[in-house]
């Protein structure tokens, strides 16, 4: 696994694409939690001065990070699509790789992306938090950390339904604009088709939910789905999903020639 | 001698197109095999499916008296088809990537780099690289780990005519130093010099697999005869038993004969034909290759 990595690292350290899709991620995050003062939903303030206290600030910048997490769907399709366009794909498998280990390299990656991004929205969340609170206590500072689990999770299940989409599909634009769409409007489209109460575990509105909206104490009264707690049967869910979408690369890989 | 490569039955169809039909064939060590073939003939498939690339339909191989997974790979050079890099990425950083994946230290890339004449470009990404050098680069990822087994398919592709040279030259030494090489070339020149067997396929099958020092054991003599009498010596060439007309070059006409050239000489004298060139030589692969897939 180690080794893998070791790969991985050789591939992505020497590639500027990677490196400025990944620093436009973390100056768009920036950018986005500087501005988030002035975010507001019709008449409701979403993220007041309030919000961005511990310990709701954890939760604050989950919700906001996880449209970010598109990008970092796109970064993966990116990854995953050169290696069959620049053939070195094949040429990994020639070289001694073996097509199980192709797709682990490239999910080992994705959670590492995803580990990096978490450790980045931890910090941000933090210094926020100790920007804006009057009081803070070990106990009040780190309550509401666990939704940085959901983070984790969120960026994980996102880039593994986009990995699957890039295996299955090769091209990266291909991919890149079925990801979007399905992720956008698609699988939408097909929920308000059914229209029955087991589409909100459909993939991506699962991925979704794991961080629904926040502050159940600031936004009574408007019809939206709220959560004041991390824990949910979506981190469940995700976590299924991610795996199956895993096994689903290998099987597409391990099935075609390449 | 250690079978290396022990091929079954193998088979390959795209669509209706069967590529490569019931090959069977088995390489042993120190082999240095050529895969002969025109274009299409299902040489890369054949390759490919035993770099587990492309999935066969039937039949089976195996390496090393039974692995065939990753282990078996990783002892081996290879060069298919066409070179595939990291554009974005150094000649150098590409080496370390396939030393990597087979399991190997990088402490012999600057050599390969220096051998392949590509260490002045070492840190060039490949972006950068002509197909020439790229094709260099392929040789030298597929040496840098020095492998018991080399596959190389066409090889001196896109090179210049010092760089088809320093490759030829590159392949002889490892020849020479006992290791395994399976070289899929259309330049049959640079095959008859290097490999010790050839395999000959077309649309699919293999027509032909032999070593090619019974070329040498064979009594049949291939003769280039010219003469003033041009039409005359071909109508003549064509009556006489146990010759047979191979083809014209220019002003020569080449027969394939077991009768020695003096006799021929002989024979043609007392028909009243007097040769102004006459010379007895090997046949070549060449002329082996095109008689046997008919072109």
């Amino acid at each position: 696994m180690r080794k893998l990595l070791q790969i991985e690292y050789l591939r992505v350290s020497g590639y500027t694409a990677f490196k400025i899709l990944m620093l436009g991620y973390f100056l768009a995050a920036t950018t986005l939690f500087l501005s988030l003062h002035n975010f507001s939903f019709g008449p409701f303030q979403i993220f007041g001065q309030e919000t961005l206290k511990f310990p709701y600030v954890w939760q604050n910048v989950a919700f906001v990070g996880k449209f970010l997490n598109l990008g970092l769907g796109i970064v993966i399709i990116l990854l995953i699509g050169n290696e069959f366009s620049f053939g070195t794909a094949k040429q990994n498998l020639i070289d001694g790789l073996s097509r199980k280990q192709l797709v682990i390299s490239k999910y080992l990656l994705l959670i590492v992306i995803a580990l990096i991004a978490t450790v980045f929205m931890f910090f941000v969340a933090l210094i926020m938090g100790w920007a804006n609170s009057v009081t803070i206590t070990s106990s009040l500072v780190f309550k509401n950390v666990s939704f940085l689990l959901s983070y984790f999770l969120h960026a994980v299940g996102l880039m593994s339904l986009a990995a699957f989409i890039a295996y299955l599909f090769r091209k990266t634009a291909i991919a890149t604009m079925f990801f979007l769409a399905y992720v956008v409007f698609l699988e939408a489209v097909l929920r308000l088709s059914i229209d029955a109460d087991f589409t909100k575990y459909f993939p991506s509105r699962a991925i979704s939910n794991l961080i629904s909206t926040p502050y159940a104490d600031f936004v009574s009264g408007m019809d939206l789905q709220l959560q004041n707690e991390a824990w949910n049967i979506y981190m469940l869910l995700v976590v299924f999903y991610a795996f199956a979408f895993f096994l689903l690369s290998i099987r597409i890989v391990n099935r075609r020639s390449l | 001698m250690q079978e290396v490569l022990k091929i079954t039955n193998l088979s390959k169809s795209y669509g209706r197109i069967k590529a490569v039909r019931e090959l069977s064939l088995t390489v042993f060590q120190g082999q240095v095999l050529g895969l002969l073939g025109p274009n299409g003939s299902g040489k890369t498939t054949t390759l490919s499916m035993i770099l587990d690339v492309v999935k066969p339909d039937s039949g089976s191989y195996s390496w090393f008296g039974g692995e065939k997974g990753t282990v078996s790979r990783k002892q081996i050079g290879t060069l298919l088809e066409k070179p595939n890099f990291y554009p974005y990425l150094s000649a150098l950083k590409n080496l370390e990537i396939t030393c990597s994946i087979k399991e190997k230290g990088w402490e012999n890339i600057e050599n390969v780099l220096k051998q392949i004449g590509l260490y002045h470009r070492r840190n060039s990404n490949v972006k950068g690289f002509s197909t020439g050098m790229k094709q260099r680069l392929a040789i030298a990822a597929a040496l840098v780990t020095d492998p018991d087994i080399l596959i190389l398919d066409e090889p001196t592709n896109g090179l210049d005519p010092k760089g088809i040279a320093d490759i030829r030259d590159l392949i002889s030494e490892i020849a020479s130093q006992g290791k395994t090489i399976i070289l899929a070339s259309h330049l049959l020149d640079e095959v008859e010099k290097i490999c010790t067997d050839v395999a000959v396929m077309k649309n699919g099958q293999l027509l032909e697999l032999r070593t090619l020092r019974s070329q040498e054991k064979s009594k049949i003599r291939v003769i280039e005869l010219a003469t003033e009498n041009k039409l005359n010596l071909k109508d003549i060439l064509v009556q006489m038993k146990g010759v047979r007309v191979l083809k014209r070059l220019n002003s020569l006409w080449v027969v394939e004969t077991k009768k020695p050239a003096q006799e021929i000489n002989r024979m043609l004298a007392e028909r009243g034909i007097y040769l102004t060139h006459l010379r007895e030589r090997k046949k070549t692969l060449e002329e082996e290759f095109l008689e046997l897939t008919n072109q």
